[in-house]
């Protein structure tokens, strides 16, 4: 009688494991259960810890980002300051040395941030109108 | 009584809600399938016993994974397929050859097939003679009951090449077995 392979196959099975391997499986595989688990509350721990570190370091480089900032700022302000009040003596004594009274003169190097040349421009068209 | 998908899902349920009594579970449905299945693949008690050990702490340690796998059964099978591999490169390195060759096919008395030891011999034989890819499809197909969908995901092969490696396989297995009378 001619049988069929696969079914005839069917009929065996693959072996067992020993009913001893079960436990030592079990308790292998409960003890990495546990491992993970403190691992676990650990890595959750060590990740609240990562992340306020890392906030703090974010507002810190913020704050010190805004600082720096404000301080360029701050120093570009003093500089164009300081430079207007340069410009703006510079321009009372030339008018001064152009025989303007010194109230006038402060009054105009205030009134007028433009540079000298201009300012030259204006009195050597001043002087030729009262030669004039 | 529940069925394969379902007994799967209530065990993935339990390792989601991190609930330990899902190694027992999955022990009792997978292990007895696994550890044939790994002595096929190592060919040795002993290394098949600590490569389920090894797969079980795995699955204890990847059990965030192992609740959202969509197929529970491939999940683990593929597990076990790599640390078999592992367990082959492990030996290569170590050149370890098998001190033990263990058999991993019985005649399977609830099953209804009378097995004479000559013929059982024979049968054992030629599975074993066949290259090891198509022996791990007829395994799993036959003796997992898995279908070629599931063997093809396992192994990562398309299914046309699954099903003609066990056709190949069946095929070989019938000329070899001529003398016992299979067709």
């Amino acid at each position: 009688m001619n049988k069929d392979i696969e079914t005839r196959l069917k009929t065996l099975r693959l072996t067992p494991p020993p009913p001893e391997l079960k436990s030592k499986v079990l308790s292998n595989a409960r003890s990495a259960w546990s491992k993970e688990n403190d691992g676990t509350v650990l890595h959750m721990q060590f990740r609240h810890v990562f992340a306020l570190a890392a906030s703090f370091i974010l507002f810190i480089g913020v704050i010190a980002f805004l600082n720096r900032m404000e301080e360029r700022d701050t120093r570009q302000a003093l500089n164009s300051s300081w430079e207007k009040t340069r410009t703006s003596s510079e321009n009372a004594e030339f008018l001064k040395e152009l025989g303007f009274s010194p109230e006038y003169c402060s009054l105009i190097a205030e009134m007028r941030d433009s540079p000298q040349l201009e300012l030259k421009s204006f009195s050597n068209r001043f002087e030729e109108e009262l030669k004039l | 009584m529940p069925d394969d998908m379902e007994i799967a899902r209530i065990i993935q349920k339990k390792f989601q809600d991190d609930d330990p009594s899902a190694l027992e579970l999955a022990y009792e449905h997978f292990g007895r399938r696994l550890y044939g299945y790994l002595v096929s693949m190592v060919k040795s008690h002993s290394d098949a016993d600590e490569v389920l050990s090894e797969l079980f702490m795995t699955v204890a340690r990847k059990r965030e994974q192992i609740g959202r796998a969509s197929n529970l059964r491939t999940y683990l099978f593929a597990i076990a397929r790599n640390l078999a591999f592992e367990m082959f490169r492990k030996r290569t390195s170590q050149k370890e050859t098998l001190s033990e060759y263990a058999q991993y096919l019985e005649a399977d008395e609830d099953g209804g097939g009378k097995w004479g030891a000559d013929e059982l011999d024979a049968v054992r034989k030629a599975v074993d003679g066949l290259p090891e890819e198509q022996r791990e499809v007829v395994v799993l197909k036959i003796f997992e009951g898995m279908t070629f969908e599931e063997i093809s995901q396992l192994m990562r092969i398309s299914q046309n090449t699954a099903a003609s490696r066990y056709r190949y396989a069946i095929e070989k297995l019938r000329e070899q077995l001529k003398g016992f009378g299979y067709e």
